[in-house]
């Protein structure tokens, strides 16, 4: 997220808030709200600006993607990004997707 | 480079033909014969106990004489391969080969139930109609998941198998389904799924009348149904709360004549009740079991405790007559100041209604872990006990509203289970030949790095007589020194460790792999290969100070650390010793993972940079330890001589001592709420959503 070419294209929609609920004081009591039913990290969830929750990174048929990685995963990441772009274009969410790909296979050796 | 000291123990095993005698493999050469042992079956239709020791040694017990003692009722030889098997394989035959869990069905359908005992070889099946089922290929890593069930109605249960497969990076598990057809055991299903497997189950999950196999990857469960055409179909997929499943189970814990599935996870059990709408299986959650810990137990660092649900059993046990769910669960973290690692035994009752209640907790066993649970009346008394690891026995005190637990007399058992049995005759009787199994530990030694490696020899059966055992390394990535070892004698059932061997790590690519060589008195002779893993070299110390305490520096802000620079020299084994305690003691680990951006730094070159901090290793020594916060301040300077111990290697300093000292410095943690509403009022000013996400250090 951090990265030159992706920084500015969620900054479009997005302002960024990461909680480590472990070192964090509330940050765990904070994931439980948002999650109630638990599970695992990372996950996250886009909300308006009154904090109510949009899309979570609960895919409904397969759970929480963590960071996406795998083409379902990344597939379900591109459908939170459709559903709440507002200026992000949809050629971006295709890049966003993409750089996904790409950090995945430079992290991973060819299967 | 300095010469780094460790000590790595190979453990070599012999069990075998004896060491002393015939090589079990030689063609033409006789078998030893191996007593007869284990045929007769236990007292028929009497619940026995059947308890492993992990190492192929199986025995039955029930009730004795004496009131709440139990009795040896039969002991199984330990187990092999066949001779055709062994005379192919010996050379696969590298480690030790461990039972996987215990687990009785009736796979030859006659009514009774057999005893299966699996291992990286293959299924050995204990029963009226005995088997062996040798697996295509050997797992080094261990036995397979194994479970049994009838999967396709016919009143014959079939035998699951859950293997990891690796095919580069990818990951997946194979299901293989065997079943028992004219006295053979055979493959008729194979599956394979994504992902690592955790946990299998096999039961009636979808409650049709036939069993189902349900496997969980990390946190996916998903439900296998055999088609009538055979093949294996997934009827449900579900995702589970927390991120590791282990174990599974399918049984009906409300008495409402249907099944359940029990998922074990971090600390936790969830019970989902299968409901089938418009033709599609779902498994709700229709109870959540607090999570099992201790609540006095905290974390080794700011973190909670760790929490590992580890086996569950369902039976009465309290003798309501009601379902209860009986969990074994290891926790870890620290109790009064003191680390813990023990698991405690949870006794769940159904309250009737939808819930379970809690009906006894145990204190923690001196174990490190509960591998099984066994439910049974062994002393038909007409009340369950149940039984943990196959060596503790619990009973319930009905007026004193606990269990009483006494051992079962296997004091090194570590799975059992309760069964009634027609028969336990052996498969392979005087053709068995047991091979040469070698078990490893610590099979990794960093680049640069020289070892000090002990060989263990391991004879159960005969004694051994003019043992040498030559170890040379097979390629350029290992040197061997000192690698021929010999000694007059091993007596039978003795472990003898040899004159340890020297081991260097030569910097390369390419696996690392050692030759053995043991020859003894009577023509004994077998070479194994042993693949050793050359791990990349330990870090070193940098002389670029500078870049490096600015990157460390930006992070610690980014995430709220502290820095730690480390001054030391790559020439001198203490600072390389230091090294191997930061990354070799746990709590020490985990706080520097946690709290701290580390910086490594050579000292000379960098002593300008040293006096700005006022550090002083050159009057106190190397290594030496200087701690700042986030934006350059200084808050400690440590020498490190406090911290020295008397071992060598990563023993060599005194790693608890060294975290109680770091972790003092353990920033504030930041509140999240407040972020959160700063973020929220930030997105509403500008009108854009809030990308929020957890994570954690690890």
């Amino acid at each position: 997220m951090a990265l030159k070419d992706i920084a500015p294209v969620l900054a479009k929609d997005f302002v960024t808030l990461g909680i480590d609920t472990d070192r964090m004081t509330g940050g765990n009591a904070l994931f439980t709200r948002y999650s109630p039913k638990g599970g695992g990290i990372p996950w996250f969830v886009f909300l308006d600006g009154d904090g109510k929750a949009i899309i979570t990174s609960d895919d409904p048929a397969k759970g929480n993607v963590g960071f996406p990685a795998q083409d379902s995963e990344i597939a379900h990441f591109t459908v939170m990004l459709q559903k709440v772009r507002r200026n992000i274009t949809p050629d971006e969410i295709e890049m966003l997707g993409r750089s996904l790909v790409a950090f995945r296979d430079v992290k991973l050796p060819p299967r | 480079m300095g010469t780094r000291i460790a000590t790595v123990a190979l453990m070599l095993v012999a069990l075998g033909a004896g060491l002393g005698g015939q090589s079990p493999g030689q063609a033409g050469q006789a078998v030893r014969a191996v007593p007869a042992a284990g045929a007769t079956p236990p007292v028929a239709g009497t619940p026995v106990l059947v308890t492993s020791d992990s190492t192929l040694h199986l025995q039955a017990w029930r009730a004795g004489a004496q009131p709440e003692s139990l009795a040896l009722a039969w002991e199984a030889r330990p187990r092999s391969v066949d001779a055709a098997t062994w005379t192919a394989r010996r050379a696969e035959a590298v480690v030790l080969p461990r039972d996987g869990p215990l687990t009785v069905a009736d796979v030859d359908g006659d009514g009774q139930n057999d005893l299966l005992a699996v291992d990286g070889f293959g299924l050995t099946v204990y029963g009226r109609t005995p088997a062996y089922y040798r697996f295509e290929r050997f797992s080094e890593s261990g036995a397979p998941n194994m479970a049994a069930g009838d999967l396709d109605g016919d009143r014959v249960a079939e035998v699951v198998f859950q293997r990891r497969v690796l095919a580069g990076t990818a990951v997946s598990r194979d299901i293989e389904v065997v079943t028992l057809a004219a006295g053979r055991l055979q493959t008729v299903a194979r599956h394979q799924l994504p992902g690592f497997g955790t946990a299998l189950a096999v039961g009636d999950a979808t409650n049709d009348g036939r069993a189902d196999i349900v496997t969980a990857g990390n946190k996916l469960v998903t439900v296998l149904s055999r088609q009538a055409d055979g093949t294996l179909t997934a009827a449900a997929e579900f995702a589970n709360a927390a991120p590791i499943i282990a174990p599974l189970l399918v049984a009906d814990v409300n008495r409402d004549g249907r099944n359940e599935l029990l998922v074990g996870s971090a600390g936790t059990l969830t019970i989902h009740e299968a409901r089938v709408e418009a033709g599609r299986v779902s498994y709700p959650v229709v109870w959540r079991s607090p999570l099992l810990v201790d609540p006095r137990v905290t974390g080794a660092g700011p973190a909670g405790p760790t929490a590992l649900t580890q086996a569950i059993a369902v039976g009465d046990v309290t003798g309501d007559r009601q379902a209860d769910v009986v969990l074994g669960v290891l926790e870890i973290g620290r109790l009064d100041s003191r680390d813990i690692r023990a698991p405690r035994i949870h006794v769940f009752s159904f309250d009737g209604q939808r819930a379970f209640t809690s009906a006894w907790t145990s204190d923690p066993l001196a174990l490190s872990m509960v591998s099984a649970i066994a439910i049974g009346d062994l002393d038909g008394d007409g009340a369950n006990e149940f039984v943990v690891n196959g060596r503790e026995l619990f009973r319930r005190d009905a007026a004193a509203h606990t269990f009483r637990s006494a051992s079962t007399g296997c004091a090194s058992c570590t799975d059992g289970v309760i069964g009634t049995f027609g028969a336990l005759a052996e498969p392979m009787a005087s053709t068995r030949v047991v091979p040469l199994y070698w078990d490893l530990q610590g099979r990794q030694i960093y680049e640069r790095q020289t070892a000090s490696v002990t060989l263990t020899l391991l004879n159960p059966f005969a004694e051994a007589k003019d043992v040498a055992v030559t170890v040379t390394s097979a390629n350029p990535r290992l040197a061997v020194a000192g690698g021929v070892l010999r000694v007059p004698a091993v007596g039978t059932g003795g472990m003898l460790a040899l004159p340890p061997f020297s081991l260097t790590a030569i910097e390369g690519s390419g696996p690392g792999s050692l030759q053995v060589e043991i020859t003894a008195a009577g023509g004994y002779r077998q070479v194994v290969p042993v693949p050793v893993y050359v791990a990349p070299a330990l870090p070193t110390y940098q002389a670029d100070f500078a870049g490096r305490f600015a990157t460390a520096s930006a992070n610690a802000q980014h995430e709220n650390r502290r820095v730690l620079v480390m001054w030391g020299s790559n020439a001198e084994q203490p600072s390389q010793d230091l090294i191997l305690t930061m990354m070799k003691t746990p709590d020490l680990a985990h706080t520097l993972q946690y709290e701290y951006e580390l910086v490594r730094a050579e000292f000379t070159g960098n002593e300008a940079a040293a006096a700005t901090f006022k550090a002083a290793p050159a009057t106190d020594g190397l290594p030496y330890l200087t701690v700042l916060d986030a934006h350059g301040a200084l808050l400690a300077n440590h020498p490190a001589a406090p911290f020295k111990a008397t071992g060598t290697g990563a023993a060599a300093w005194d790693g608890r001592k060294l975290n109680e000292t770091l972790a003092k410095y353990t920033p504030p943690y930041v509140d999240a709420e407040p972020l959160l509403t700063a973020a929220l009022d930030r997105a509403k000013r500008e009108n854009k959503t809030l990308f929020l996400w957890f994570n954690a250090p690890w």
